[in-house]
């Protein structure tokens, strides 16, 4: 009993406002839809009790708000993250264009130890809207881009319909676990957990 | 940049402001807090639009049945608040408050302050929504608008009706130091009286009602965040948790305890 297992994920979701953040994480946590949720001011988060691979995981899934004002608030919730999950609207270019500027702006203020393999899933979210037929970005067009930045794992969802959400967020937390080291998968049972010692770069001794 | 499009967030967030009320089922009354939000936008150009600000207007929409009547209640309202959205690359206005925050809870609660900067919780920023909407979110549509009166009420400045004629959009209270024409004070709100008799305004001018405000949302749970609270998640938990469960009669007594005990303490250190 020296040691226990690491048990919380933490996941990040990005990505400008409108394109369905809060929805998804409602959608996969309570499988429920809303069309009367407000917009996220600052920062929330929802909990969700997982099993991957015969391990229970507690997954902590992180709201942010959409307007790039608020980028620069974002460190403070941004830091220990194990996963960052960006969202665009399939209806909205500007939305998909704005994907690099998110997975930058993540990159530098949560500054992981890896920046060069840390964990990203892109979701292409609303693909329910209008039956496709107001739909400007193409699945051709994501996929490339996520081959661009190191073959990330893209789904195209509707947090309306509940279309992909779980295999999402299934690929979601296999990725979260997948960046770490085993060593720090145990943690002295003495140790009191505060803060910044669960996530990223807390490498122990030495 | 700070402001992108705001046609596209003003949208986006007309279509998704108190949305569960029957009186926005009605398309018009969409179209006016579009319109208040949209010429907000367009004549304080420094500002713009900024999320939040719907939940700020949707009150007047709904209490003044003049469109031109809600929109100048909500551009005085900007005044005093306008300085929360205001941002550069590296901060929002905001934090301007809640570093207020941070120094009145130290003083009030050292232990709490102590506890709070070691799970990283040092820059408030979990009150960040508390601020920018004045508690909306943490109360229901009549309660708010209870606090909101009850506050303004405490905050009365008779002076502040000339400061407003005055000055354009562009300059705010904040800015302009503060300097009373003293009436008699009983003209004055209680909160703004105690200000006035112990002089301890810096040249920012008084600290908000709402900094006080949250800092008894904090005290109030402060046993539960020391005993509790092992990270900045859980902080956010316990806050989120005030939803629905705040009483604003009671969060503006403690409100001015607090800002009493503040002042006391305040004064103390001077002597």
């Amino acid at each position: 009993m020296a040691s226990r297992r690491r048990t919380l994920l933490k996941v990040i979701i990005l990505g400008d406002s409108g394109v369905g953040k809060t929805s998804l994480m409602n959608q996969y946590v309570n499988k429920k839809f809303s069309n009367q949720y407000k917009a996220t001011i600052g920062a929330d988060f929802l909990t969700k009790e997982v099993q991957f691979e015969d391990r229970l995981f507690t997954l902590q899934i992180w709201d942010t708000a959409g307007q790039e004002r608020f980028q620069s608030l974002g460190v403070a919730f941004y830091r220990g993250a194990d996963c960052c999950v960006l969202v665009y609207d399939v209806n909205s270019m500007k939305s998909f264009d704005n994907l690099n500027n998110w997975r930058e702006e993540f990159l530098i203020q949560a500054s992981p130890s890896d920046p060069d393999n840390f964990p990203f899933v892109l979701l292409g979210n609303k693909v329910d809207v209008d039956g496709g037929n107001s739909r400007v970005v193409s699945e051709k067009k994501a996929k490339a881009w996520c081959a661009s930045k190191g073959n990330i794992p893209y789904f195209e969802t509707s947090a309306k319909d509940g279309i992909n959400v779980e295999e999402a967020f299934q690929c979601i937390v296999k990725n979260a676990l997948k960046n770490e080291p085993e060593e720090e998968l145990y943690m002295p049972d003495t140790v009191d957990v505060v803060g910044g010692n669960r996530g990223q770069g807390s490498s122990g001794c030495c | 940049s700070c402001h992108g499009d705001n046609n596209i967030y003003t949208g986006l967030d007309v279509l998704r402001t108190d949305r569960s009320m029957v009186f926005y089922e009605k398309k018009e009354n969409l179209s006016k807090l579009w319109d208040i939000l949209a010429v907000y936008a367009w004549i304080d150009k420094e500002v713009g639009y900024c999320q939040g600000m719907s939940d700020l207007c949707s009150p007047m929409i709904v209490l003044l049945n003049d469109e031109a009547d809600a929109f100048w209640c909500f551009e005085r309202l900007m005044r005093r608040l306008r300085g929360n959205f205001r941002c550069t690359q590296q901060s929002v206005g905001v934090e301007n408050q809640l570093q207020h925050l941070a120094s009145i809870i130290q003083v009030l609660d050292p232990k709490l302050h102590d506890h709070l900067e070691t799970l990283g919780g040092g820059d408030y920023l979990f009150a960040f929504r508390m601020f920018m909407v004045l508690f909306r979110r943490e109360l229901s549509f009549g309660d708010s608008l209870y606090l909101w009166e009850m506050m303004w009420a405490l905050e009365y400045d008779p002076d502040m009706f000339s400061t407003y004629e005055e000055s354009g959009p562009a300059t705010d209270r904040s800015a302009q130091g503060y300097k009373p024409r003293v009436k008699s004070t009983r003209q004055f709100g209680k909160y703004e009286r105690a200000n006035m008799k112990s002089a301890t305004n810096g040249v920012d001018g008084p600290v908000p009602i709402s900094v006080f405000l949250v800092a008894s949302v904090l005290k109030e749970n402060s046993q539960k965040l020391l005993q509790e609270a092992r990270g900045l998640d859980d902080i956010i938990r316990i806050l989120n948790n005030v939803n629905g469960n705040l009483d604003a009669k009671k969060a503006c007594a403690g409100a001015l305890k607090l800002h009493a005990k503040y002042l006391r303490k305040m004064q103390g250190k001077k002597a």
